[in-house]
């Protein structure tokens, strides 16, 4: 499934792109609840992971590669979530979802193949990419 | 002086045999199967199976993968549909955890 950015992210991009308000760094949270993203989704819909070594992952905006073509295309370094057991509320991750450093405003989100971390060591890799066509 | 009711209305202009004729939609497009048209990722909306999230319409694609939903709005079962099979949610529809506020809901044509 691709992303979905829904209203609440829709809204920092328009901000962002016509300098109304300065975009923050998103920050890539996963989630533990069986959903799947709706464009009517704000943060409080997901329910992020905890426990097991989990903690959420800044991506710096002055990190980002920017490629025109087509598609244009934004891209991160590969991210690491490297587990030191089970999940101490729900205990299979289900996507992730990606708010604004202050605002903490929805900014997208995506779910993938479930996966519950069950052993020290068990690792999530997630490599962000956006494409604009 | 005179009198512009009374002259006669000028003679409709010649139709060329190669006019290509349009055929315009009605003002407020408001039928189901109008409404079936414009499905978006991320929409909620009602099949004959029950509320869900569309999650592929590819605008070239007749079918519609759409991921049905619990009460508390967590996924339930993935279903591909015919397109004309399903139409926008409402408000009312969505189950109450996920359900936006009337306001932002009727921005989105959820009613």
């Amino acid at each position: 499934m691709t992303l979905l950015v829904p209203d609440t992210g829709e809204v920092v991009a328009l901000k962002a792109f016509l300098n109304n308000t300065a975009a923050t760094d998103p920050i890539i949270k996963l989630f533990a609840t069986n959903v799947t993203p709706a464009e009517t989704d704000t943060s409080a819909t997901y329910t992020e992971a905890a426990g097991g070594g989990y903690a959420a992952k800044t991506c710096a905006g002055a990190s980002w590669t920017f490629t025109a073509g087509a598609p244009s295309h934004a891209d991160f370094a590969q991210q690491t979530w490297t587990f030191t057991g089970a999940l101490t509320t729900n205990a299979t991750i289900f996507g992730y979802f990606v708010v604004g450093t202050t605002s903490g405003t929805l900014l997208w989100a995506e779910a993938f193949t479930s996966f519950t971390p069950a052993n020290n060591g068990d690792q999530i890799l997630l490599t962000p990419k956006i494409t604009a066509d | 002086m005179f009198n512009l009711f009374k002259r006669k209305p000028p003679a409709p202009a010649p139709i060329s045999p190669n006019a290509v004729k349009y055929v315009v939609s009605p003002a407020t497009p408001n039928t189901e199967a109008f409404k079936a048209l414009f499905v978006r990722q991320g929409m909620w909306v009602k099949t004959e199976q029950g509320v869900g999230i569309v999650t592929d319409a590819h605008p070239a694609d007749q079918a519609v993968t759409v991921m049905l939903t619990d009460e508390q709005g967590q996924n339930k079962l993935a279903v591909v549909l015919p397109r004309a099979s399903i139409s926008q949610a409402a408000l009312a529809d969505i189950p109450e955890k996920r359900r936006p506020s009337a306001e932002w809901g009727a921005s989105k044509g959820y009613v």
